[in-house]
């Protein structure tokens, strides 16, 4: 060093070799530095990608199609009586109401099969929706006023554009006839789309434009506050031991790691442990309503029950039922009745 | 009686217990030859628990016997339940009422019980996550004994076909199940592996970058985001992975020719490893930032630039942390379900080959489990054995993890 040095007129810095060797490293510091942001920005990149493609996809079912259509509310229908009783005019058919319209709308539908893919534009839920309006307001039967209603979830489709309609007739859901239908609704301006408010105060429902979060909501919030209400208390309180009153031993590390190892135990296992646990779960009162017994997940009356099978104790220690053989579960007594059978019949 | 007028019979003998130990406490605190005598609220409090602990400790030992197998439904047993039982817990508590207040006087040490119940209630509630393991480990071991009742142990950890279908009656098709579990593993470990190629370097890159390079405001807005990973429920995950990335790349792989199935395990391990993206770089920023200022000032004061003390003196030294983050990721990869449950495959195929469908222990345990079935057959109780294997791998992992990362951390402690 102190060769070089002197001959570079004694500055080791400027030394051509020591220059070469720090441009080098300048770089290399500056390809870490890249390296580093390209591996933020790939992974901002595939949230970004996520959170576009869920919104992208979901935005829609947000909204909903409705079609508005100028229903009679014609009395010989509703109420042939002309009583006006609630509970006739509950029980009225009001999805022929619906039906009329759309029939008067266009007049040269025939035949069964069309007909029912002209009554398919509307959602089955239509008639409630006019029941509610005649049961709020009685006045209204006899008049004809324009209703807007819930669209068939295939309508809902073409409107938000997921139903191609260049494709071939065959291959798509929604045929020729359906589209020209909606195409005259759509020149008249029947045609809307709303928000869907339906979406969370529904159950769910086998038609899609009926179905909506509501249930699945409420069992999250049960889920939710029951797991609170468990995890909440004792959590804190197992922390305010091991950390305020724990001596430092061989019981207080395995509790620890023991937390910690729980916390990254697969969810499923949990679920196991959850169906496992339905082993001392088995009322008498589930035997006798036909319903699943635990684990054993198949109904009494189907008469598969093996007495033999690893669960005796569901069937023992719940009630006394004996495991009997299959033929006499076949004709379980009825509920609240679960004396064993042998010495009631 | 039913469980909820005893409960409320209780708390109204607590109640007038703890009234009448307060009361009593003041009209005798002229008498102490303390100075210091306890507050009345605590002699009340010490009177609750007389009245409320015998009870509790009654109920609890009944309901356990009601556990057991003895045989509850006897006439006389049933009589012991309705009538017995509640009339002993009523004289229990007023017993415990009666003669903690008959005791007191203000010399009584009430706050050392007060504090020593406390104690004890602290104690239970630690020992629960104790009792949750045990009770794992339990209840999937007597399903596991059971299956392998049916399936020779060999079969299941060294077969290499999964095909777990058996008939309902024996003269049917196909009625012998395959059990062996190796392809399951194997697509486990394939997609595990893919997930932490992805999850790796960019959460470990992210952790080294933050405290170093990013200026705050930069790490103020970023690390949030990245965190937001973690945060996302693993269903929307499994969406992404099966409407999105599957789909992308079965599509990539037509447009140049190779035949991607969009159930690829590609597809769930990117997928996992994006979510498993924050878990590492939380975990190994901890561990970055743990080792001591020292070093790298050392390391600048040599004249290394912030890379080469990052890849030279920090990463050594972080490393034996950084391999248990690390694990603990893959432990979380091995134990996801609901990613591969929706985007991966449900055959169980024997290939390294991450462009075809592979399966994987949870997915085989979800499909075994869903819809009704007997627990009695080998194919619902396999599931059992696969999560308990699940479980001690994990629990092995998670076990290594916290013993490396803990030792790490007293090394610079």
């Amino acid at each position: 060093m102190t060769d070089q040095a002197q001959k570079n007129g004694g500055n080791a810095w400027q030394s051509e070799k020591f220059l070469k060797n720090l441009t080098k490293r300048k770089r290399a510091e500056r390809r870490f530095r890249l390296t580093g942001l390209l591996a933020i920005i790939t992974a901002l990149t595939l949230l970004a990608i996520l959170l576009f493609s869920i919104v992208s996809k979901g935005y829609t079912a947000f909204v909903q199609t409705f079609v508005t259509l100028d229903i009679t509310f014609a009395e010989s229908v509703i109420d042939p009586n002309g009583t006006r009783d609630p509970v006739e005019l509950r029980t009225a058919n009001y999805t022929k109401l619906v039906q009329n319209s759309l029939r008067e709308k266009f007049p040269d539908v025939t035949g069964r099969r069309d007909l029912r893919r002209l009554f398919s534009l509307v959602s089955g839920d239509a008639d409630i929706k006019l029941r509610e309006m005649v049961e709020n307001d009685p006045e209204l039967i006899g008049k004809t006023i324009p209703v807007s209603l819930l669209a068939g979830d295939d309508v809902d489709m073409v409107n938000k554009g997921y139903i191609d309609r260049n494709l071939v007739e065959d291959d798509r859901r929604v045929k020729d006839k359906e589209l020209a239908w909606l195409d005259v609704l759509e020149a008249d301006g029947d045609i809307a789309i709303r928000f869907n408010t339906g979406f969370f105060t529904n159950g769910d429902s086998r038609e899609p434009e009926k179905a909506g979060i509501a249930g699945a909501m409420v069992g999250s919030f049960y889920t939710l506050i029951i797991t609170m209400v468990i995890a909440f208390p004792i959590g804190v309180m197992t922390a305010i031991y091991l950390e305020e009153f724990a001596a430092k031993n061989k019981l207080t590390d395995l509790i620890e790691v023991n937390i910690n190892n729980l916390a990254a135990v697969p969810s499923i296992v949990f679920g196991l442990l959850g169906t496992a646990g339905r082993r001392f779960d088995a009322r008498p009162d589930d035997i006798a309503d036909n319903y699943h017994c635990g684990p054993c997940r198949h109904p009494r009356r189907t008469g598969q029950h093996s007495p033999s099978g690893p669960w005796p104790r569901c069937v023992k220690s719940t009630g006394g039922v004996p495991p009997y053989p299959a033929a006499v579960h076949a004709g379980h007594p009825d509920r609240n009745d679960y004396r064993p059978v042998a010495s009631t019949r | 009686m039913s469980f909820y007028p005893l409960l409320i019979v209780l708390l109204l003998m607590s109640a007038v217990g703890y009234w009448f130990g307060s009361k009593k406490a003041l009209s005798t605190v002229g008498k102490s030859s303390n100075f210091i005598t306890p507050r009345p609220h605590q002699f009340g409090l010490y009177v609750v628990i007389w009245a409320l602990v015998p009870p509790v400790v009654l109920g609890a030992l009944w309901a356990m016997l009601q556990v057991t197998p003895i045989q509850m439904d006897t006439g006389a047993m049933r009589q012991i339940d309705r009538v017995v039982f509640p009339v002993l817990l009523l004289l229990a508590a007023g017993a415990g009422l009666y003669f903690s207040i008959l005791r007191i006087n203000p010399d009584l040490r009430v706050r050392k019980t007060i504090e020593g119940v406390i104690y004890i209630i602290l104690i239970l509630a630690s020992i629960i996550s104790i009792l949750t393991t045990v009770g794992i480990v339990l209840s999937l071991l007597f399903e596991t004994i059971q299956f392998f009742g049916k399936v020779p142990m060999s079969e299941f950890f060294f077969g290499l076909t999964w095909s777990p279908q058996t008939a309902l009656r024996a003269d049917q098709v196909g009625s012998s199940g395959a059990f062996g579990s190796v392809p399951l593993f194997t697509g486990t470990l394939l997609i595990t592996f893919l997930a932490l190629c992805v999850a790796v370097p960019r959460g470990l890159l992210s952790a080294v970058y933050m405290p170093d390079y990013a200026s705050s405001k930069f790490r103020s807005v970023v690390k949030p985001m990245l965190e937001i990973l973690a945060g996302i429920p693993t269903v929307v995950y499994g969406f992404f992975a099966a409407l999105t990335v599957g789909v992308f790349f079965r599509d990539l792989g037509d447009s140049i020719g190779i035949d991607v199935v969009s159930e690829s395990a590609l597809a769930a391990g990117v997928v996992m490893g994006m979510m498993i993206i924050p878990f590492v770089s939380s975990l190994s920023d901890d561990i970055i930032m743990a080792v001591p200022q020292s070093l790298r000032d050392g390391s600048y004061g040599l004249g290394a630039t912030k890379s080469e003390t990052v890849r030279k003196v920090i990463l050594p030294a972080a490393l034996p942390g950084i391999v248990g983050a690390v694990l603990l990721a893959v432990s979380r990869a091995i134990g996801e379900t609901m990613i591969v449950v929706m985007a991966a495959g449900f055959a169980a195929n024997l290939t390294a080959n991450p462009l075809e469908a592979v399966t994987t222990v949870t997915v085989q345990i979800v499909g075994l489990l869903v819809g009704d079935q007997e627990f009695d057959s080998a194919k619902t109780l396999a599931a059992f054995a696969l999560a308990l294997v699940l479980f001690i791998v994990t629990l092995c992992l998670n076990v290594i993890a916290l013993i490396v990362v803990r030792k790490y951390r007293e090394k610079y402690d």
